[in-house]
This record gives structure tokens, C-alpha cells and sequence, in this order.
């Protein structure tokens, strides 16, 4: 699995894509999350409610506004959490390079 | 006697590179290393690493941990209005799916905003609010 950021949009994004290296898996055994960090504190995330379909091998899923905690040093990294059979268990991606965002240079807080 | 003087002259020459290389390779390597110590975007911490409040709860950034294990149990996040504080690790996970039959009802309903506390470093007193939405 990895992870990206794209900055270079009016709502940045961060997206995670899943593949499985042993071929298809079943309905809904695969979700992965977009979540976004600021200067190193949980900012946000998103896209949850992406599954994979019956028997495809790979899933992405892309959130938007992940820039929403005002100006400063933006990284993303990828959630996915997998289903074993019983229950679901997350494993996360490195985080992405730092990149600076100061479009709400002064603002702060939801959007 | 000349010729002998080139031969000490070659010889030297020839050992200051062998000499050269070696101290230019170790010095190479030790910089690489110190490079690799310094990137901290590839040291995974564990949930023992963080520290712990009174009541015995873990806090920090996830911002360097590998599974949802490790996570600590208050995580380190922006709440609204910019305010600094900890969100549950249980309410933030509490978004997810934790069964087939969860996963297939939250893949057919629109994703729904949710509104956590903010908590302080005690993880007791709530400071604020974190609204999490797709």
C-alpha cells in the first residue's frame, strides 16, 4: 500500500491505495484512509466508508480538504485497515515528505 | 640515484591514494549513517515509547507509529478553531468498521460527520471539539 498528498489543487487531497498481492479478495475486506498531519499532529482524514468490491485485488480512496488545519508543514500517510477473518486491524504507511501549505495562512480550526 | 628518487616519489603518491580512498570512503560512510539516524520519518515508535498520564493512559503523535496498536491512547491532534489537545484513540477508531456487517452498511450510506471531544494531557478535562467528515 502507499500513500500521496497532491497540494497542487484548490481542496488538497490525500489518497491511500491497497493492493493484494495474493489476487482477489472478498466484499469489503480492504478500507483504506486518507489522513493528513500538521507539523506532526493528526489533522484530519477521511473517505471511510471505501471498501473493495467482490474480488477486485486493489482499492484507493481519496480525501479531500486535508489541509484544514491552518498554515504550516502538511504530511499524509496511508490507513488500511484489513480484515483477518474476524475483525479489522489497521497498518499504516510511512508518512509522505513535509510540504508547506499557507493558503489559510492566519486561519485555523474546521473548514 | 634519480631513478630511485622516482620510485620513493611514485610509491608515496601511490600510498597517499590508497591512504585517501580509505579515509574518504570511511568518512562517506559515517556520513550516510548519521543522515539515516537523523531521518525520523522511518523510526516507527511503539505505544511502550510514549508517555504516560496519571491515570496511566499513553499520549503523543501518531505520527510515526506502524499499526493501530501502537497508536497511544490519546492522540495528539488540531481541534477546531486551532485549539491543540488529544482525541480518544477509541473515539477515533470508533469510526471504522469492526465487522463485515458494519463495513457493508457504511459502504452504502453517505459518510456522516462525527464530532469528538478534545481532551487535555490528563485525557479527564474536555478542552474543545474535533469534527472529523468526509
Amino acid at each position: 500500500m502507499f500513500a500521496d498528498m497532491n497540494t497542487g489543487v484548490q481542496y488538497p487531497t490525500a489518497s491511500t491505495y491497497s493492493t493484494s498481492r495474493g489476487g482477489g479478495v472478498p466484499a469489503s475486506y480492504m478500507n483504506p484512509i486518507g489522513r493528513s498531519l500538521k507539523n506532526g499532529a493528526f489533522c484530519h482524514e477521511g473517505a471511510t466508508g471505501v471498501f473493495n468490491t467482490s474480488g477486485s485485488q486493489r482499492v484507493s480512496a481519496t480525501a479531500f480538504n486535508m489541509n484544514r488545519c491552518g498554515s504550516g508543514n502538511y504530511s499524509s500517510q496511508g490507513v488500511v485497515w484489513l480484515y483477518n477473518g474476524n475483525t479489522y486491524n489497521a497498518y499504516f504507511t510511512f508518512r509522505s515528505p513535509e510540504v508547506f501549505d499557507g493558503q489559510f495562512d492566519g486561519g485555523g480550526g474546521s473548514f | 640515484m634519480k631513478r630511485q628518487r622516482n620510485i620513493i616519489t611514485a610509491s608515496t603518491a601511490c600510498l597517499s591514494l590508497v591512504i585517501g580512498s580509505a579515509v574518504g570512503f570511511s568518512v562517506t560512510t559515517a556520513t550516510a549513517e548519521n543522515l539515516e539516524s537523523r531521518d525520523t520519518s522511518t523510526q516507527r515508535v511503539k505505544k511502550e515509547d510514549f508517555p504516560k498520564n496519571q491515570a496511566g493512559e499513553s499520549y503523543g503523535s501518531i505520527a510515526n507509529v506502524a499499526t493501530a496498536e501502537d497508536e497511544p491512547d490519546l492522540v495528539w491532534t488540531y481541534g477546531d478553531g486551532g485549539v491543540m489537545g488529544y482525541v480518544k484513540k477509541l473515539d477515533l477508531n470508533s469510526r471504522y468498521a469492526q465487522t463485515l456487517e458494519e463495513a457493508q452498511k457504511m459502504s452504502k450510506e453517505k459518510s456522516q460527520t462525527k464530532v469528538l471531544k478534545l481532551y487535555g494531557e490528563d485525557g479527564k478535562i474536555v478542552i474543545g471539539t474535533k469534527t472529523l467528515g468526509d
